[in-house]
């Protein structure tokens, strides 16, 4: 079995595995970097760190995010931090990134479980820009969960 | 090497063996010069022994083998019985290296090839071995330190006639107050503590945290002074508490540049022997202080610029006879203090770069093509240096001139926060001056405004302030084609609009008063519009992201005392972003050079002895003394014209004669005055004798005085004129008056 966090863009449940979410952020004041690729939302303050911002709406082919109440900002371990609470998150192949970055999400759902062989490959009907960043889905019993591909999302080269 | 030994132990002997080789080093290379006494070769020799007797007691054999090997030579030469030669010096250097690479591997040092150090070293005693005891030294000694003195020597003594001694040494700390007594230093030492730097690095961005915490809690509480009685006094307090804790904390991380200067005289020495070259190194401002990573940082940078100027810059011997110049080079690395930033200056008096040839070779390597090497500056060309893969050598040799030069020094430093500028005179020499920053950590910087948004710039990028009213705009700005210059003193100063580079919604420009930030680039200098300017804070910086890395107009960001990120600006990215290209600047530096000329004369004549003087009555004029050689008092009969030209006899010779109101718009001298004065100023020529070169034509003497004005611009304007003040109860204009004599054509320009 596995935890999700689960989390919405637009229509579509998505879901983190548990593991790479390091805390969850109603929005702080966001400064914006120009010049900045496009899905780099900003950055914030976090208790005297500084964080990148990142709106996956954008990364997912819709537009920016409106900031609403229910916005809110998924912050990732590191991949340093990652290794350091779980040995298991090598195991499974989870990555994330060198700097902390967050989320920009619509809003935030419940944690889900999943049983691992419930996993299957995204469906061939996503267009080729979305599908790079969706690894697959999980059936759960709130139904179907879309899952990122974090490699993807957080790399910086395209 | 043995398992139970303590890690501290270890690494205070690794630190302590560390500061006895650079001790060594500058000894060895003054006995090569053959700066040879008594107590260097002592020093030298101790210092070695120190290592040996640490190394033998932590079973570092390797180490204990080098140090013994080294010993015996300089047991011979203190005795008398080794001279110094180069092959000595040469071999005691290789050890003294072979050492250093050792220690900064200790757990393998056994591993680090030395052979060739070890036989070079033996084989020079060879022979000596057999000879008489060691006699006793002459000691320079106080008698209180001979016993132990003596116990060391009589361990010396077995240890030369045993190669590889039986049992470890017991550890002897004979030196300490010899060494402190021959040097002249102070017996009693401040006592120091190791820190490791992890630590120091930690309490710093603690120290970072705290204060920006301090600020936050200033501005929250700035309501309530007067509904919580004491709050004033307790914020006063924690406010200079947390302030003198930071520096504390920054000062405890400064280092003396001397830490990477020390290392120049090897580095240049190594390369003149092979290259059968004679160079002397000067170091000046050792002392200066800062930051111990940007100190790190400059090794690299520091030991390319001399390679360079060794390798590269200075000729050879027999070059440098035929050129007219001393056999022996000079390198001079200054450092100094200058506008809160640190200058470090090589400075050689080599053969200079030769643009040509650095153009000729970019174009061979494929840097430039020829057609756009044509369209260069005479600054762009010699900047080509700095360009990635080009490197000047004739040949490629092991010294320099591997393909990575310059540019490697210009990243580094400009990743530090500073700037590189080359300045050279073929025939003459080569300047390479790093301008820095104090400290990396903390950096002083100017919060602007800019749609909105607020950003930072590192004081060190700003020259300075200009602020442009909407009505002036129009007279000040001048466009070519989509390019604006701002008219700055003479000077036309490119513009770029910081909204426009960050792609931000900006309205229309210069219809509201705007600030203008002028950057400093390197040599060049260009204008930063922005819509507002805030105050100069303290300002972490914390590096980038690599998910914004690629923005180049940013250098960092920052977390500001209320609490918002803001971004860092980096000058040479936001010109990079605008497209700046600078034209050949050679007459705007020497307009510059001349605008501070007059600065600092306006300065020093603030707090002058002038001599004031009125040409027509009503008209007062001021010129500083020590700028006049003679008043004279002339009768106006006198006066003899030839064309429009006056004269007067003076001392057998016609003086020319300059009146002011020919070239400055004020009144004639009455026509019917019959007793004139002439202001006759001091003239150097060829750098020489002063000279009479003309007289300006007065009126009358007012006073001499000594005065403290500050000159406020003056409505006459003209060659010559400084500025104006308000001197007894009249407006006073302060003259110049060799710029007024050359304007007058009466003496040549280069007087």
């Amino acid at each position: 079995m596995t935890q999700y966090a689960t989390f919405r863009i637009e229509d579509l449940m998505c879901g983190l595995e548990i593991l790479v979410v390091r805390e969850i952020n109603r929005l702080l004041d966001i400064t914006p970097v120009p010049h900045a690729l496009p899905h780099v939302r900003g950055l914030i303050n976090l208790r005297g760190q500084i964080v990148t911002i990142l709106d996956l709406g954008v990364r997912l082919g819709f537009a920016p995010r409106q900031i609403g109440n229910d916005t809110h900002c998924i912050i990732l371990r590191t991949d340093s931090e990652l290794a350091m609470v779980a040995r298991r998150a090598d195991a499974r192949g989870l990555h994330t990134s060198a700097d902390v970055a967050g989320l920009l999400v619509d809003a935030i759902g419940d944690v889900v479980e999943a049983r691992d062989d419930q996993r299957k490959s995204a469906p061939a009907n996503l267009g080729e820009a979305q599908g790079k960043f969706i690894s697959g889905v999980a059936e759960t019993d709130s139904g179907m969960l879309v899952l990122l591909s974090l490699r993807e999302v957080l790399a910086t080269d395209n | 090497m043995d398992e139970g030994i303590d890690e501290e132990v270890l690494s205070e002997f690794v630190a302590e063996s560390r500061e006895h080789l650079r001790a060594m080093e500058p000894d060895l290379l003054a006995l090569e010069r053959g700066q040879s006494s008594v107590d260097v070769v002592h020093r030298v020799f101790r210092a070695a022994h120190n290592i040996k007797g640490g190394a033998a007691l932590l079973g570092l054999d390797a180490i204990r083998s080098m140090a013994h090997a080294m010993e015996s030579p300089l047991a011979l030469l203190r005795d008398g019985r080794l001279i110094v030669k180069p092959p000595l010096m040469a071999a005691l250097l290789d050890g003294l290296d072979s050492l250093g690479a050792m220690l900064s591997d200790v757990a393998h040092s056994q591993t680090i090839p030395c052979d060739r150090e070890l036989e070079a070293l033996r084989a020079l005693v060879q022979g000596h071995h057999s000879a008489p005891p060691v006699r006793m030294p002459i000691l320079l000694c106080p008698p209180h330190d001979v016993a132990q003195f003596a116990r060391t020597l009589v361990i010396d003594r077995e240890q030369l006639s045993e190669p590889v001694p039986p049992t470890p040494l017991p550890p002897t700390r004979p030196s300490q107050r010899v060494f402190e007594a021959m040097s002249g230093a102070p017996a009693e030492a401040v006592e120091t503590l190791r820190v490791r730097v992890a630590l120091l690095t930690q309490l710093m961005n603690l120290a970072g945290e705290l204060v920006l915490g301090r600020n936050q809690l200033l501005r929250a509480l700035s309501g309530l002074h007067r509904d919580i009685p004491g709050l004033t006094p307790i914020l006063l307090n924690i406010n200079q508490v947390t302030t003198d804790l930071q520096e504390g904390i920054l000062q405890t991380r400064m280092q003396p540049v001397g830490a990477i200067f020390a290392r120049a005289p090897r580095i240049v020495r190594d390369i003149a022997a092979r290259l059968g070259k004679s160079i002397h190194v000067e170091l000046l401002g050792s002392d200066v202080e800062l930051d111990k990573s940007i100190v790190e940082c400059l090794v690299d940078p520091l030991t390319h610029i001399l390679r360079n100027a060794a390798d590269h810059g200075i000729e050879s011997p027999a070059e440098r006879v035929k050129a007219g110049k001393s056999a022996e080079a000079t390198i001079v690395l200054h450092a100094y203090h200058q506008a809160g930033q640190v200058i470090l200056r090589v400075a050689d008096d080599g053969a200079g770069i030769d643009a040509n040839r650095v153009v000729e070779h970019a174009i061979a390597k494929g840097v430039i093509t020829p057609s756009k090497a044509k369209e260069l500056s005479e600054r762009e060309r010699l900047d080509l240096i700095f360009a990635p893969g080009l490197s000047t050598a004739r040949t490629v040799s092991d010294i320099s001139g591997r393909g990575v030069g310059m540019d490697v020094v210009r990243t580094n430093v400009e990743k530090l926060g500073g700037h590189v500028e080359v300045d050279t005179h073929v025939g003459q020499g080569t300047t390479v001056l790093m301008r820095l920053p104090l400290t990396l950590a903390i950096i002083p910087s100017m919060i602007v405004g800019v749609c909105g948004q607020r950003m930072a710039i590192p004081q060190t990028s700003i020259v300075e302030f200009v602020w442009v009213r909407a009505a002036e705009a129009a007279s000040r700005v001048e466009r070519i084609h989509d390019a604006e210059v701002l008219r700055l003193r003479d000077q036309r100063l490119p513009l770029v609009h910081l909204a426009k580079v960050l792609r931000l919604p900006s309205p229309p420009s210069w219809q509201t008063d705007s600030n203008v930030v002028v950057l400093r680039l390197g040599p060049n200098r260009f204008g930063l519009v922005v819509d507002e300017l805030f105050d100069i804070e303290e300002i972490v910086v914390k590096p980038l992201s690599t998910f914004v890395q690629a923005c180049k107009c940013f250098s960092g960001a920052t977390i500001l005392g209320d609490g918002r990120v803001v971004m860092i600006l980096d000058a040479a990215g936001v010109a990079a972003q605008a497209r700046l290209r600078f034209p050949d600047l050679g007459q705007e530096e020497a307009q510059r050079l001349k605008e501070e000329a007059r600065r600092a004369e306006l300065a020093a004549l603030r707090r002058r002895s002038i001599v004031l003087f009125a040409a027509a009555a009503s008209e007062y004029f001021a010129v500083a003394q020590d700028r006049i050689l003679r008043i004279e008092r002339i009768l106006a009969s006198q006066i003899q014209r030839v064309g429009s030209r006056e004269f007067v006899e003076y001392r057998g010779e016609g003086l020319p004669l300059v009146r002011l109101d020919r070239h400055l718009e004020v009144e004639p001298i009455a026509c019917d005055a019959e007793e004139l004065f002439l202001i006759i100023p001091k003239v150097v020529r060829d750098g020489r004798g002063i000279s009479a070169g003309a007289g300006l034509v007065i009126s009358n003497i007012v006073d001499a005085l000594d005065v403290e004005v500050d000159l406020g611009p003056s409505a006459v304007r003209g060659p010559g004129v400084l500025g104006s003040s308000f001197l007894q109860g009249h407006v006073t204009l302060f003259l110049e008056p060799l710029e007024l004599l050359r304007a007058a054509g009466v003496i040549g320009v280069a007087a």
